[in-house]
């Protein structure tokens, strides 16, 4: 049981932030992302005896990846909350900056809080496999295995979500930023 | 521009191009202005995705899910947490130890140490030397008293004696046999 306990701890120490982020990125809603990942850690306990610790990482946000796209489904019927625009404001407000001058970490601020909105812009396969690449660091083989498409796609899949979000920064009105 | 390049130069600017194409870029955007402007504007924004941090799961959904799970509410931090950290969270540490121990190890089989040399002082040199000369002293000593001991007790009294009664036992006998001969 202590074994079984260590386990489970190591793993949600590892992967707690990934699944959150993922989440958030994915749902882009507190609520949300807070069920998925609290979801996600309760199954993580429920199958640990059903993966190995070294593919854990793939189990984890396959589960997570197909949680939030159940939760994306069910949200679809109804309609999208007014709460999310907030959120990724105050989002902005929370994040740690080592700049202390006030107008430049506002324009720091504004700016992760654009590429952030622009990435959750993106259609769900892009930004899936995007947020996993990029963000949460994952090699092409383990984002193929754990969203289960072929490893090509996810190639193209990054491509396209490096360029739109190129484009739809290109699109933002500087002053908007600052 | 045609796309294949394009895709080099995002590849290239999110660092993820292989070694041949970065250098191929590279010279490209010195001579090309249109190269140059779209590796920076992509360089730009991969290091504003890359700067983003992962968000930071609330403590509270952690707690909510130990007191689902019934797991122990506080963090225990025990010594398969430790085993577990080093040997998954930190394969870099172990690594690091490994090659560090093997590296001891080949250093130890290969590079020739400096003989150890210790300066001693004239009259330390002298005192030895008179030490050794007593103590050769002491053993020769010993060795003329065994000598000595040998020669005149050892030798005399075990040795020589009992071989003198014995060739004197044996001429007797001899005697004794040559006069019977005769008689007879």
């Amino acid at each position: 049981m202590k074994i079984k306990e260590a386990r489970y701890n190591f793993l949600v120490q590892q992967h707690k932030n990934r699944v959150y982020s993922y989440s958030m990125y994915m749902l882009r809603n507190r609520m949300d992302a807070d069920d998925v990942t609290q979801e996600v850690l309760i199954r993580i306990w429920q199958n640990l005896d059903k993966f190995k610790m070294s593919s854990a990482s793939a189990w984890i946000m396959k589960t997570t990846h197909n949680l939030c796209l159940d939760y994306l489904r069910k949200r679809s019927r109804v309609l999208k909350r007014d709460v999310e625009i907030d959120e990724i404001f105050e989002e902005s407000y929370s994040d740690d900056s080592k700049v202390n001058d006030p107008s430049i970490k506002t324009h720091i601020m504004m700016m992760t809080s654009k590429v952030k909105e622009v990435i959750k812009k993106l259609p769900e396969n892009l930004r899936s496999v995007f947020v996993l690449y990029e963000i949460q660091g994952m090699k092409y083989k383990e984002i193929s295995s754990a969203l289960d498409i072929p490893l090509n796609s996810v190639k193209v899949y990054l491509l396209r979500a490096r360029k739109k979000i190129q484009e739809e920064l290109k699109n933002i009105d500087p002053r908007e930023v600052l | 521009m045609n796309e294949e390049l394009a895709n080099k130069i995002i590849a290239v600017a999110y660092g993820d191009a292989p070694v041949k194409d970065k250098i191929r870029i590279y010279f490209l955007s010195l001579k090309d202005s249109e190269v140059k402007k779209m590796l920076n504007d992509y360089k730009a924004t991969a290091a504003e995705v890359h700067s983003l941090g992962l968000d930071e799961c609330p403590p509270e959904i952690i707690e909510r899910v130990k007191s689902k799970t019934k797991l122990p509410q506080h963090e225990e931090k025990s010594f398969f947490y430790d085993i577990y950290f080093l040997v998954f969270k930190r394969p870099a540490l172990s690594v690091g130890v490994m090659s560090l121990i093997v590296l001891m190890i080949i250093s130890s089989l290969f590079i020739e140490r400096p003989e150890i040399r210790e300066a001693y002082t004239k009259r330390e040199l002298a005192v030895a030397d008179k030490q050794a000369r007593e103590a050769l002293m002491f053993v020769s000593n010993i060795f003329s008293k065994t000598e000595t001991t040998v020669k005149e007790d050892v030798l005399r009294d075990k040795v020589s004696e009992p071989i003198n009664k014995s060739f004197k036992i044996v001429n007797s006998l001899l005697n004794v046999g040559g006069q019977n001969e005769k008689s007879n």
